[in-house]
């Protein structure tokens, strides 16, 4: 009996045993999420009149070849900006799961495998992809000078469209890799071009306003940060959690900072349906896509092709490592954002931190990928403890600022 | 003082604790150069905050390429840093960033005027 009650005594020690410095730091370094960082290759990213015009695009289904698909198909505000479904299902089905759109603006590559560079290029490729939105760029800007809202709100931001009544000059479906297309004149095909980045900054500046709002994990930060009491903010069980985040489990290592991700790529070898090795590039396709792309920061249509971020986007990194990696996902509102991993392999949270704890199929795709990731073997209670922290990082769904 | 954290007090120092103020010294792995190198600002280096190395070498060298990288995870930066000289001796590189948190091995490769190549490194842990 008594050595029962030493070891509750001792039980109860280790749960309410106080944060260390150095944990009190790093959880300050997790929390709040700072504004989004300035984008100098987009001259009307904190434009609110390019913001009401994006919002309104991202929302109408009116650009897809179908007439049925948005941004908003795969990106639901109620659902934190994701679809809840496994992978993306547009005009076709595709391969990877919807990323959710809060804080978006922080990241500096887009797409699981950063084909993108800036956010304003990346809500072009979903507009033309054939298995998304499947639209055109001559019938997407052609919708805008029709549409008097739409016409309107973009002349007040980028001037006068060009008239596109003349469909021999300007035929449907002509977008680059169509011969309507190559059969344009360059001039033609330059001011329809002009007016698709136009577009795609718009919707940028729209995404730039949705910011994940303050979870329970913030404002347990916060009262830390200032001294104040914490009690009742975290559960002991999620303070618990945080604590193996930061600590044992190494969750920190790439999932870091206010939006815990390192905007980096890695390949932690999660199963394939079948088991075999998996065929997406990731990274590796990325990059040189990345490179490759029409709209790269360094393009013509970046307002700042020189800048800092189109150095560095150019002098990006390739190597072996990179095959099948994608990008550390943020973990914020991670309860509204499943499924879970770039293919939506995994339903639950649970599943998740399973994969983690034990690598139980895990492809190795060969000696370049990571080598930080062991099997954590936590206990059950361990893992419950993660879950709850995880969850204490959901503010309830994406919010604008305008909320 | 239990062993474990003896071992830990012994092991910190040569982990590369940051000391901004004073900046890092190293020699290549042949001893033929010594390098003193700093961040730019003089102030510690943040996971996931971009900052310049400046680096002293000695004796002069022809040229000079700064990198770094993650001995455990087995990868690099996310992108190459631009490396230029300064003066005789003093070199800059720009567009350093240590995305994760952990140990960074900065690595300083100096080629001499015989064209050899000489390696210097840094061990840094990024909290």
């Amino acid at each position: 009996m008594i050595a029962a009650a030493l070891s509750l005594c001792l039980l109860s020690t280790v749960v309410v045993a106080p944060l260390t410095d150095r944990e009190i730091r790093i959880i300050g370094s997790m929390s709040p999420v700072p504004p989004a960082p300035p984008d100098t290759s987009n001259r009307v990213a904190d434009n609110p009149a390019a913001a009401t015009l994006g919002a309104m695009v991202f929302n109408r289904s009116i650009f897809s070849s179908t007439g049925a698909v948005s941004c908003a198909t795969c990106h639901m505000p109620g659902r934190s900006f994701t679809d809840g479904r496994a992978v993306a299902q547009g005009v076709g089905i595709g391969t990877r799961n919807s990323p959710p759109l809060g804080s978006v603006a922080h990241q500096r590559w887009f797409f699981w495998d950063g084909r993108a560079d800036s956010l304003w290029s990346q809500s072009l490729v979903p507009m033309e992809s054939s298995i998304e939105m499947d639209g055109a760029r001559v019938d997407i800007v052609r919708t805008i000078t029709e549409e008097a809202e739409l016409r309107q709100q973009y002349e007040g931001v980028f001037g006068a469209l060009p008239d596109m009544t003349n469909e021999q000059r300007f035929p449907q479906r002509a977008k680059p890799g169509t011969a309507a297309w190559e059969a344009m004149s360059e001039a033609d095909r330059t001011t329809v071009t002009r007016a698709f980045v136009n577009i795609g900054k718009s919707i940028a500046a729209f995404e730039r306003t949705l910011t994940v709002g303050r979870s329970p994990f913030d404002r347990f930060a916060e009262a830390l940060k200032r001294g104040r009491s914490t009690d009742g903010l975290l559960s002991p069980e999620a303070i618990r959690g945080l604590r193996l985040f930061i600590g044992e489990a190494g969750c920190r290592n790439c999932h870091a900072g206010p939006l815990m991700t390192d905007r980096a790529f890695h390949n932690n070898g999660v199963p394939t349906a079948d088991g075999l090795f998996p065929t997406d590039p990731g990274r590796a396709g990325g990059l040189e896509l990345a490179r490759d792309g029409e709209f790269r920061l360094s393009s013509v249509w970046s307002d700042d092709p020189t800048g800092d971020a189109a150095r560095r986007a150019a002098n990006a990194t390739a190597g072996p490592e990179h095959w099948g990696a994608m990008r550390t996902p943020s973990l914020r509102n991670l309860p509204t954002t499943g499924p879970y991993m770039h293919d939506g392999r995994f339903e639950s949270l649970s599943q998740v931190l399973g994969f983690y704890n034990t690598l139980e199929g895990q492809i190795r795709i060969d000696h370049h990928q990571e080598t930080v990731l062991k099997p954590l073997h936590l206990p059950a209670e361990d893992l419950r403890a993660l879950e709850a922290f995880l969850r204490s990082l959901q503010d309830g769904a994406p919010r604008t600022d305008a909320d | 003082m239990s062993p474990r954290t003896m071992v830990l007090l012994a092991v910190l120092p040569l982990a590369g604790c940051q000391n901004p103020t004073r900046g890092f010294d190293t020699r290549t792995n042949d001893d033929v150069y010594a390098v003193h190198w700093n961040t730019a600002t003089g102030r510690e280096i943040l996971v996931d905050e971009y900052f310049t190395i400046h680096a002293s070498i000695d004796p002069e060298p022809r040229s000079v390429s700064i990198d770094a990288g993650m001995p455990e995870h087995r990868h690099g930066m996310l992108h190459e840093p631009s490396t230029r000289r300064l003066s005789h001796d003093t070199w800059l590189a720009s567009d350093m960033l240590f995305h994760m948190p952990g140990r960074w091995r900065v690595q300083f490769d100096i080629t001499d005027a015989d064209g050899t190549v000489h390696r210097a490194e840094s061990d840094i842990v990024l909290e």
